[in-house]
């Protein structure tokens, strides 16, 4: 408890904390106003169009989490601050979980808040434009609760992948390469073929996809969305697992620190 | 930070961890990394109550013996330990035992009042327990400063301050002096002076001689991952080869004279030192040479003599072996 109190002071004593915050009201408010006089607000729009507004936070604002989670471990490398965060008293491994609770806890905050500006600048676009937000759907209402929870899990991915790598700039450069390149390549392959499409579904970005906005209402034009949330969910969470994993066993346990 | 707070140290101190100060036991510690040796089957022992030395050159593995001690790194053999215990197997290490390997490993965008609470906060210390060392280092005027806008010194205080926060009774520092005034310096040869009269173990590793010098009662001097001596000063001072100082207008001649019958000898602006011969045996040399020694003295060997010595020996015996 005390290393996670820690932990948590630490992450809310540098300036890190409130940019990724910022980043993330942008994105998700920017883009939310963005998409929703454009695509709510053409004439005979579907439903999903709204969906499709209403998780721009957990579409593309998931970008934060993971270099939040990256971040977090990734800095200890680069101001070799590890040594002092060790000679705490901590265990390592009592490090690395604090870690994984302040990500958790940290990330899901800046998903609510997230969530919560991405819904008031759509609800607000649509009300102004005359028509029903469609806010109080089950299916909106789905996508808006659980998005916090998969920021959680994209943190948990980060703090995986800054454990493996941790250079930071080679972990930024991975994440957003990642995220904007290999990841929609590979889901345009996946929707181009029945095989692909099969594993596919599995990628990070496409369970994501599936645990914020479940199949049943995927969007024309959207592909590999086809686990139900539940299942989206449980992927995202075993790659975290795995990749924090890997990375505390291989590069963290029994790590020589200089 | 100055002397007269020495005082104030007792307050610090006051709430020290309640265990006995245990000794630092190092036996037999070696470490290899990729195809060089770091440290070689490393023995000595640091006792409680009295201040350590950790002395040797630049790359003598000091700084490596203290991240094996510490838990960052792991040996190849040998064992680094803190009574029976190693740190990571200690209740609670992060209290009983004060570490600062150097003045860097801060982030730099936060601020010095933010660091010191999160350090406070990591070891379960009260505020108020906090500000007395915050007082008595003197980083308390510098809380909303960030740390990269520190000086190096201010930043071997702060990593100081931090390290003493948790009232240890085990003071573990890597070249504390780097980068203090003269007035830190000071304080700080006073506190730990002051920590090893309560009964502390304080192992202080430093190439600053001079100012080590006034500080230690005993010396673990290694050499390039060897122990070379571990004494007391006194006793190592003791035993240590006669040096003379030699005033002569051919320096140099008879220093090479000196060395070619095997004696070590060093000069410098018309000044040459020997060492472990005797007065009579250099003006024999000298006679028999031709060279005419304007005066004769024995020496006090200072620490840095010491030093230099040990370890040049050493090269020499390494050369001849």
């Amino acid at each position: 408890m005390l290393a996670f109190r820690t932990e948590l002071q630490k992450i809310f004593s540098t300036r890190l904390w409130w940019i990724l915050l910022l980043v993330g009201v942008a994105i998700s408010g920017g883009m939310g106003i963005l998409i929703a006089s454009n695509v709510a607000m053409s004439p005979g729009a579907p439903s999903s169009a709204f969906s499709y507004s209403y998780s721009v936070a957990g579409r593309v604002s998931y970008l934060v989490p993971l270099l939040l989670g990256t971040l977090i471990i990734t800095n200890e490398y680069r101001y070799q601050t590890l040594s002092r965060t060790l000679l705490l008293g901590f265990s390592r491994r009592t490090v690395i979980l604090s870690k994984m609770a302040v990500v958790a806890v940290v990330a899901f905050c800046i998903g609510v808040v997230c969530t919560t500006i991405n819904a008031t600048v759509v609800f607000a676009v649509v009300t102004a434009g005359g028509k029903d937000s469609m806010l109080s759907a089950p299916e909106q209402l789905g996508i808006l609760w659980r998005t916090p929870f998969a920021f959680v899990l994209w943190g948990f991915v980060g703090l995986g992948f800054g454990l493996l790598l941790r250079n930071q700039i080679a972990s930024i450069i991975s994440v957003l390469g990642f995220v904007l390149v290999v990841e929609p390549v590979l889901t345009t392959l996946a929707g181009e073929s029945d095989v692909f499409a099969t594993v596919g579904k599995f990628l990070p970005g496409a369970a994501n996809l599936s645990l914020i906005w479940p199949p049943d209402s995927s969007f024309t034009g959207s592909v590999v969305q086809n686990l139900p949330w539940e299942q989206g969910g449980a992927v995202m969470a075993l790659y975290g697992v795995l990749l924090i994993g890997c990375g505390y066993v291989f590069a963290f346990r029994r790590r020589d620190i200089f | 930070m100055t002397t007269t707070r020495v005082s104030d140290s007792a307050v610090v101190s006051e709430g020290a961890n309640s265990l006995r100060a245990v000794p630092i036991l190092v036996n037999n510690l070696s470490k290899t990394i990729g195809r060089s040796e770091i440290l070689h089957d490393l023995t000595f022992a640091v006792a409680p109550g009295r201040v350590t030395g950790f002395l040797g050159p630049n790359g003598a593995g000091k700084t490596m013996t203290l991240r094996i001690l510490l838990g960052l790194v792991a040996p190849n053999s040998g064992t680094a330990t803190f009574g029976r215990r190693s740190f990571n197997e200690l209740t609670n290490p992060g209290n009983m035992v004060a570490s600062s390997l150097d003045s860097s490993g801060f982030h730099p965008g936060m601020r010095v009042g933010s660091y010191l609470r999160i350090q406070a906060t990591a070891l379960g210390v009260s505020p108020s327990a906090a500000q007395e060392v915050i007082d008595a280092t003197g980083v308390g005027g510098f809380v909303r400063a960030r740390i990269g806008s520190l000086s190096l010194g201010m930043r071997q205080r702060l990593s100081l301050t931090s390290a003493l926060i948790g009232s240890p009774s085990v003071l573990v520092l890597d070249e504390p002096m780097n980068g203090l005034d003269p007035h830190g310096v000071a304080w700080l040869r006073d506190y730990l002076r002051y920590r090893a009269a309560l009964g502390h173990t304080v192992l202080v590793s430093s190439h600053a001689l001079a100012e080590a010098e006034n500080l230690i009662d005993d010396v673990v001097l290694i050499d390039g991952g060897r122990l070379v001596l571990s004494s007391s000063l006194t006793s190592w001072r003791s035993v240590a080869p006669e040096t003379l100082v030699i005033s002569t207008a051919k320096a140099d001649e008879l220093t090479t004279h000196l060395r070619d019958r095997g004696v070590i000898a060093e000069s410098a602006s018309g000044i040459v030192r020997s060492l472990g011969v005797s007065e009579q045996a250099v003006r024999d040399i000298a006679t028999q040479t031709g060279i005419e020694l304007v005066a004769v003295a024995p020496a006090t060997a200072s620490l840095e003599q010491l030093f230099l010595d040990a370890t040049s020996r050493k090269g020499i015996e390494q050369e001849r072996g």
